[in-house]
């Protein structure tokens, strides 16, 4: 546990005396939250004059919402938004987690990290999680922030399955989310470790990152509504794939070190 | 020297694909007994050095390191074999000091031991000046004596340098012959791979000429030493020295 720690914690202060990836992650993060808020601030505006309520759902069969009503547009909103949110996290854990390994192969110091005595299923581990550390938590302010907002709205009252005041939703940011980032964190780096070469290695990652942001994304958010239990079991799921990730690495990368 | 070897490299292949690139070698080195790899580039001294870490794996044959298979050390991650490789593996964004306590840590010992051990070394290579700057502003020879601090940390049986000499100046240079040279009077078994012939002749007790194959192995005679300074080295001390 300690050795885990000890590469997680070198992980941080190297991405903390290096802040542009940090920046470029809460300005995403920023324009996120800052589009989601802004549409359903003005939809709440819309909302509190019945005449420019009833204009508004006259236009929306024109955008193909038939039938549709205001508050639906702030529903959709609101897991559209869910959904950028989350999926840019997993995507950002991906990228991150890959490059820390390849930033170890291109400073020459994986050999001295697979050298020292730490288990493979160790050092996967401990890169993974200092590679995801500090994405993790602007994550979890930036949901905070965002949905606790328009929680506060009156006009998401029939879209509360996506806002902190569904239990699931604590269960999906605290725990699914982050276990779902750990297990495609993992997936990348091992191909990163892996891969022959640098460019190889980022066009498997990218290919990874977007089906597995995908699929994560549908079941982390789309599956909301179904409740805190489901959403456990989304995060159960998350964990088989980190665990299968971690142990399958392990041997792989123990096949052949010095690649 | 010991008499039984520590390293033991029993009829080795290995192949990238189709390419042979090392076959049968056989080569043993005792404790406290230098031996040197020398051959043209591509020749396969890196490679080999890379299965004596462990960090490859024979195609044919097997490396052992007092008896345990190198691989299956490197797997177990035991600490006991130290490797200098050209690129000297540090973190760019780490100072000297926190990469020296990161890697010492890493190899299970505490924060105090990590500066104790390190301390002799950085005096005698001269960094304690730069030690707490990142190494990323370090020149390549400076680093290359970190990581030399860095394999001495954590008493290896086995010492692998390859090419540890490349693209340094000429003190640098003599301070890792120096560093070479303790190694062996530590009573560790250590290889060198190097395309410094004048060194090897004068620091290595045995030199194997390696070609895909060991095409030469000859035990030198006299007593071992570090490289004898000559004049021009002092001379070009004392410039560096006097440069401003």
């Amino acid at each position: 546990m300690k050795r885990i720690r000890l590469l997680a914690t070198r992980e941080v202060r190297e991405l903390l005396r290096q802040p542009a990836m940090l920046l470029a992650i809460t300005t995403l993060f920023l324009a996120i939250g800052g589009l989601v808020l802004t549409s359903a601030g003005i939809l709440q505006l819309i909302a509190l004059s019945e005449a420019a309520r009833t204009g508004t759902e006259s236009w929306l069969p024109i955008f193909g919402l038939q039938d549709a009503s205001l508050d639906a547009v702030a529903g959709y909103t609101l897991a559209i938004g869910a959904f950028l949110l989350l999926s840019q996290y997993l995507g950002i854990s991906g990228v991150l987690a890959g490059h820390t390994v390849l930033h170890d192969r291109q400073c020459h110091t994986l050999p001295f990290l697979l050298l020292a005595p730490i288990t493979r299923s160790e050092l996967l581990l401990g890169k993974v999680l200092g590679a995801l550390a500090l994405p993790t938590l602007l994550f979890v302010l930036g949901q905070a922030v965002v949905m606790g907002t328009l929680a506060a709205l009156p006009l998401t009252a029939n879209s509360s399955s996506v806002l902190p005041t569904n239990p699931a939703w604590w269960i999906t940011t605290l725990l699914g989310a982050p276990i779902w980032a750990i297990a495609i964190g993992l997936k990348c780096a091992i191909i990163s470790a892996l891969a022959r070469d640098v460019r190889t290695a980022q066009q498997s990652v990218w290919l990874i990152m977007f089906f597995a942001t995908l699929i994560a994304g549908y079941l982390l958010v789309q599956q909301l509504p179904a409740g805190a239990l489901t959403q456990l079991g989304v995060a159960a799921l998350g964990a088989t794939f980190a665990c299968t990730a971690l142990f399958v690495g392990a041997k792989v990368i123990s096949r052949d070190l010095g690649r | 020297m010991s008499a039984s070897p520590r390293l033991l490299v029993e009829g080795v292949h290995r192949s990238f694909g189709p390419t042979e690139v090392l076959r049968a070698i056989d080569l043993q080195v005792r404790a406290g007994e230098v031996l040197g790899l020398i051959g043209p580039n591509g020749g396969g001294k890196s490679t080999l050095i890379l299965l004596m870490a462990g960090l490859l794996r024979p195609s044919q044959g097997r490396i052992t390191v007092e008896g345990t298979l190198a691989v299956d050390l490197a797997r177990k991650a035991s600490g006991e074999i130290g490797l200098i490789t050209p690129d000297p593996g540090l973190y760019p964004l780490l100072t000297g000091h926190e990469n020296l306590r990161f890697f010492g840590e890493l190899n299970g010992l505490s924060p105090s031991d990590v500066d104790d051990r390190a301390r002799p070394w950085i005096e005698t290579l001269g960094l304690e000046a730069a030690l707490h700057t990142r190494t990323g502003t370090w020149s390549s020879g400076m680093r290359q004596k970190l990581s030399l601090v860095r394999a001495r940390l954590c008493d290896p049986l086995v010492l692998l340098f390859d090419e540890p000499t490349a693209n340094l100046d000429p003190i640098a240079a003599d301070a890792v012959w120096r560093a070479v040279h303790g190694a062996a009077e530590a009573q560790i078994a250590v290889v060198v791979a190097t395309h410094d012939l004048r060194a090897a002749e004068t620091i290595c007790d045995r030199v194997a000429f390696v070609q895909s194959e060991v095409r030469h192995l000859e035990t030198l005679q006299g007593e071992r030493a570090p490289p004898s300074p000559s004049r021009l080295l002092e001379v070009y001390r004392r410039c560096a020295l006097e440069a401003p």
